[in-house]
């Protein structure tokens, strides 16, 4: 079969602060079939999305090609002239990119945008391109596809935007889409229905997708060829049977290990006590006022959330974005106050604790780039908490230490700034901060969502080994289900400010009863370890099942609810 | 829009009050009797005595103030103690020269400094970047009360090409007044030029590394159109605000101008009410000078949404 | 300290440093020695050209222009300095608390910092000129409450954004008190923009002097100072128009050396921005 896109020993690189070069793509080479989904996958800094740059001659100021060739549909793009390059942009090649915020103009009407690229590469009359563009919103599914024309992009939520874009991408037919993350900054269900309506949109037009992404659970659901990348250099590439599940190279076995899966690290050794933490009826809002003499916009983050936390304990809170779910966290940690309802920390509401329980309870932040003060050396980040405890000045330093190499860094990393740590290697330093506290609850916000798989993984083990050898509880927030099923003991689902389901870990993942629930885990293929060897993905698709008792579900996050117990400790919610 | 606008304009008015309150301030913090600083230590003091009662200064202050603000809400900006002329017709007369002064040479200035801006933002590094920058910098280190002598110096008193003092009103006889703008404008356009282009470049950076524009390159889309559709409205809403910034700075600095070639504007006004301890005079210019400043701030909030539509009205 | 030795390699930098270094110097030797004395006049040497006795001529009294740029570059730098001390050091002050206490003290420090960036800054300090005494701490204290304003501005928008990054809510949960939080994660990370901010306003003070002193408002004779130097020049400009050429030198190099600097400064602390 003749191939639409061949790359042969490409190299690009980028210049060093020190006057070197670098090279970010080592002689990579890449085909795909007309029509093909093929995915790039690699961790960051493989290279991944310089290769879909240098397709389209659009590297960033200082990017150079250094050798190899791209020929497309037969025709060499390198050394291409600008002219010809721009005709084949758009009209033969299209691009989305991953930030959905930041990919449309702000300043022009997304009809405007439609028509960009079919006004620039045909001879078509705007009133044919209005009305393809309709149709093509319309294939999109985008409500109301006329009058998004005349509406601008931040009228529109993150997933709306990347279907406009993938719209005005392939308003064009092009024969290649060159997808760069493109559902990463989505929730769960719409990257799902983004990804849904765009392989269904290209495979009627005979698009080829190369779909750059570090998320083999999408790859493998979506893509009929592969290539990994690390470093730069492409490791292997194929089918995604071939490649994926029944992989030869080290490396793609890594990855696939590092999966998160249930029950790694074997059973808990340690037993749950009594309950540490307990939140009953917690209503927090937030309010919002232009000028100061304004009554307030009063929008509502939680509603009647009730949760506890036993000694030694995991609780897990599941979210997308907007459910609440890091409010909870911030406001068990005391960063928001409550408009009602009580937070109690072994028996004492944690307003009244002061600086004892202050101690007692620790936070691991999201962002390892942002939760440093990047002006402090590690040792003073990590043993600034010990000026509220007991612990003497004297023995301050040694215990940083020794928490230094608890966490998996070593006592050289004392004196380091945060800039001269990888994000993983941050991640533990916060860690470290929380557990030299020696805390009772650690509420980590989702720790590992900005990490690389790979270090995904060692955070995870170390969160389970910290666990084993202090005992903490663990308040786990996290929009991930994987890393979920891996840490909790129980699980709590929060949609829209509400607990709508809440359970031990093995109700919720086998035998999960609210829709939203049955709908996040229908929506993450899984890859899972294959009995004889390799590794096969799991897709569930969970039917709707009623509510036991004749009560019906609700699905305004706004109404009143009940929690109904359906097994001892399973609960659900439903309408009041 | 209108009830945004309306708003807007609401907001402004604790500003406005607190400007009042600033200005009235001032002159109670001189040391000593303003009516005898007014006039003089040596005036007898049934003179001093008739300057205080003249200038309410017999009663309350917070009643002065009162009474002062409701004059001024009527327009009475009160009598110029050299003079004796109404305020606020004085200042208006004056206000027609340097408004003309600054407009003419803020027009100049973007004709020149946006371009030069976008450019040196889209050839960023280059040589033309560089001149454009080194340029800037310049344009900004040269005190432009220093410019306006050089060029009295040069075109006025070697060359005699240009009128170097004075003033003709543009309405009176056009051509004439145009001579004696060119080089009062000449004078201010520099670091007017200097701030606009820096903004300008500045924006368009950032706009030129964002997405969408690599997604309008991504279309096929060809510079020109990248750079005047894409980037240009989104790097344009900064620039915008630093305009409106711009205008209400050169409304002070225009006052150096002025003096340097003897222009009859606002701000010799001030200044030579200043020297002459003309503190109504003070007040007056001090107030219409901040009035109008909020107002143009007003005006590039209100024109922001045209540049950026995720302003919300 | 790599990084600095980086802006060192930068042309524009060093030319900046030795220009700044060359009024430095200036103000420094105007104040122990001049050539001829600045103040005291001598008609017999009036408005003479260049020579080598009078390097830059001299003025309508017969003084000496260059002892005389000397000395005033003495006074530029302290009004300059103090100008900058007294605005960054109030200005951080409230500033940091409005951005951190919000609520009411924030909407009326931002009210009264609008209200006072209303006036254009030259107008405020003549205006503020005009109730002080016209000597170097008249004009610092005018010059200081005109640049207040843009320092609380800087300030609590720096605060703002800092106060919501996640290293200040971790120093919430290790259970550090809010002032604490503030002196020690906060204004510290505040430090980069308001050094880039205090350098440009060392310019714009050095240049507000000047232009007070030629209208007349800043400090008064028989002290030099450049911008009074320049409004006597004016007279004598076809006879004399060395008079009216070096004061006007002595301004730009000193405004050219310091912007040079600061963007120098600017790209150091934040190179992704690239400003100018």
């Amino acid at each position: 079969m003749s191939k639409l896109l061949t790359i042969d020993g490409l190299t690009v690189s980028f210049p060093t602060p020190a006057g070197g070069r670098n090279e970010v793509v080592k002689r990579a080479s890449l085909t795909i079939a007309p029509g093909e989904v093929h995915g790039l996958v690699g961790e960051s800094g493989s290279g991944k999305t310089m290769i879909a740059r240098a397709i389209l001659g659009l590297l960033p100021p200082g990017g150079r090609i250094d050798g190899g060739s791209i020929k497309f549909d037969g025709q060499e793009l390198l050394g291409l002239d600008n002219e010809s390059l721009r005709k084949l942009r758009g009209a033969r090649i299209g691009m989305v990119f991953q930030e959905p915020l930041t990919s449309l103009n702000p300043a022009l009407p997304i009809g405007k945008q439609l028509a960009e690229s079919l006004a620039l590469h045909s001879d078509l009359s705007d009133a044919e391109i209005r009305k393809r563009s309709i149709e093509m919103l319309a294939a999109f599914r985008m409500p109301d596809p006329e009058g998004c024309l005349s509406r601008y992009p931040h009228e529109f939520s993150g997933g709306m935007r990347q279907r406009i874009m993938l719209a005005s991408v392939l308003l064009p037919r092009p024969a290649l889409l060159l997808a760069d993350e493109p559902t990463t900054a989505l929730d769960v269900l719409v990257q799902k229905q983004v990804l849904d309506l765009a392989a269904s949109v290209c495979r009627d037009l005979g698009t080829a997708i190369l779909l750059i992404t570090h998320d083999l659970g999408v790859v493998a659901s979506y893509c009929d060829q592969v290539t990994v990348m690390r470093y730069g250099e492409v490791l292997n590439d194929g089918s995604v049977e071939q490649i994926l599940l029944n992989p030869s190279d080290p490396y793609t076995r890594k990855l696939l290990d590092s999966l998160p899966k249930r029950g790694e690290g074997g059973p808990r050794t340690t037993a749950i006590g009594d309950e540490l933490l307990r939140v009953e009826n917690l209503e927090v809002h937030f309010k919002k006022r232009r000028f100061f003499w304004q009554t307030p916009i009063v929008k509502r983050a939680l509603a009647g959330v009730d949760v506890s936390i036993g000694k030694g304990e995991t609780l897990a809170v599941v979210g997308e974005s907007g459910s609440g779910k890091t409010t909870l966290g911030r406001t068990v940690a005391g960063l928001a106050k409550a408009a009602s309802g009580r937070v109690l920390f072994d028996g004492t509401p944690v307003e009244q604790g002061g600086r004892a329980l202050r101690s007692r309870v620790q936070m691991v932040f999201q962002d390892p780039f942002s939760s440093l003060d990047p002006r402090w050396r590690i040792g003073r980040v990590v043993g600034e908490g010990l000026r509220h405890t007991d612990v003497p000045k004297a023995e301050r330093a040694a215990l940083v230490r020794q928490t230094l190499v608890d966490v998996g860094l070593t006592e050289q990393h004392y004196d380091r700034f945060p800039h001269e740590l990888s994000g993983g290697q941050r991640q533990r330093v916060a860690i470290a901060r929380a557990v030299v506290m020696r805390p009772e609850l650690i509420i980590a916000d989702e720790p590992v969502s900005a990490l690389d798989v790979t270090v995904q993984a060692q955070i995870l083990a170390l969160f389970r080994d910290l666990q084993v050898k202090f005992g903490f509880s663990y308040l786990f927030i996290s929009h991930h289900l994987g890393v979920v099923e891996q840490v909790s003991d129980r699980v709590v689902v929060l949609y829209q400010g509400r607990v709508v389901e809440e359970g031990t870990r093995d109700q919720i993942f086998d035998d999960p009863r609210h829709p939203y629930t049955r709908a996040l885990l229908s929506a993450v293929p899984d890859i899972r370890p294959a009995p004889g060897g390799g590794w096969h993905v799991e897709v569930r698709d969970l039917e709707r099942v009623p509510p036991p008792d004749g009560r019906s579900f609700i699905e305004d996050g706004l109404a009143p609810v009940d929690l109904i117990e359906i097994a001892p400790g399973h609960r659900i919610a439903v309408a009041a | 829009m209108l009830r945004y606008a309306a708003l807007r304009l609401l907001a402004t008015i604790p500003t406005l009050f607190l400007v009042a309150v600033i200005v009235f301030g001032l002159i109670r913090l001189v040391p000593g009797d303003p009516a005898s600083i007014m006039i003089g230590d040596s005036a007898d003091p049934d003179m001093i005595e008739q300057v205080r009662k003249s200038l309410g200064l017999d009663k309350p202050v917070l009643v002065q103030f009162f009474v002062w603000l409701g004059n001024l809400l009527e327009g009475d900006f009160g009598r110029s103690i050299t003079t004796g002329e109404d305020i606020l017709p004085a200042m208006l007369t004056r206000l027609r020269v340097t408004a003309g002064v600054v407009l003419a040479s803020i027009v100049v200035a973007l004709l020149f400094a946006l371009p030069a801006g976008i450019y040196a933002a889209w050839r960023q590094n280059s040589r033309v970047d560089f001149a454009i920058v080194t340029g800037v910098i310049v344009a900004l280190s040269v005190p432009s009360f220093w410019v306006g002598i050089l060029l009295m110096l040069v075109f006025g008193v070697n060359l005699h090409w240009l009128p170097v003092v004075g003033y003709v009103s543009i309405g009176d006889d056009f051509i004439n007044g145009v001579r004696y703008l060119i080089l009062p404008v000449a004078a201010l356009v520099m670091v007017e030029m200097g701030t606009v282009a820096r903004m300008t470049r500045s924006s368009t950076i950032e706009v030129l590394r964002l997405d969408y524009i690599t997604h309008a390159r991504a279309k096929g889309a060809p510079e020109s159109r990248v750079l005047w559709k894409h980037a240009f409205p989104n790097a344009f809403a900064p620039t915008l605000t630093v305009i409106g910034l711009l205008l209400g700075h050169m409304l002070g600095g225009v006052a150096v101008i002025e003096t340097v070639f003897t222009l009859p504007g606002l701000g010799r006004f001030l200044v030579d009410a200043i020297s002459s301890r003309d503190y109504p005079v003070i007040q007056g210019c001090l107030l219409l000078v901040a009035l109008i400043r909020v107002m143009v701030n007003l005006l590039v909030d209100l024109l922001y949404p045209l540049f950026d539509p995720r302003v919300r009205l | 300290m790599s990084k600095f030795k980086r802006i060192l390699r930068r042309p524009n930098a060093v030319i900046g440093i030795i220009l700044i270094a060359i009024v430095l110097l200036a103000a420094a030797v105007g104040q122990i020695w001049t050539p001829h004395n600045p103040v005291i006049a001598a008609m017999s040497e009036r408005l003479k050209p260049p020579s080598l006795q009078y390097l830059l001529g001299t003025d309508e009294f017969g003084r000496d222009i260059f002892s005389r740029v000397l000395v005033a570059a003495g006074v530029s730098v302290m009004v300059s300095f103090g100008t900058v001390l007294m605005a960054v050091s109030i200005g951080t002050i409230l500033g940091a608390v409005a951005g951190f206490v919000g609520g009411v003290v924030d909407h009326l420090t931002m009210l009264v910092t609008d209200a006072l960036m209303a006036f254009p800054g030259i107008l405020l300090a003549l205006g503020i000129m005009a109730i002080l005494e016209p000597d170097p701490t008249g004009v610092i204290l005018a010059l200081g409450m005109a640049y207040i304003p843009n320092v609380v501005r800087v300030v609590r928008g720096q605060v703002l954004s800092i106060r919501e990054r996640e290293y200040v809510e971790a120093s919430k949960v290790i259970g550090n008190g809010p002032l604490y939080t503030v002196l020690v994660h906060v204004i510290p990370n505040c430090i980069s923009p308001l050094t880039v901010l205090a350098t440009s306003m060392f310019g714009s003070a050095i240049l507000a002097e000047s232009a007070l002193s030629f209208l007349g408002a800043g400090v008064a004779p028989p002290t030099p100072t450049w911008g009074g130097m320049l409004a006597e020049s004016r007279a004598y400009m076809e006879q004399a128009p060395w008079f009216c050429i070096f004061p006007g030198l002595a301004i730009t190099i000193a405004l050219l050396g310091i912007n040079l600097f600061g963007d120098a400064l600017r790209d150091w602390f934040d190179p992704r921005m690239n400003q100018l």
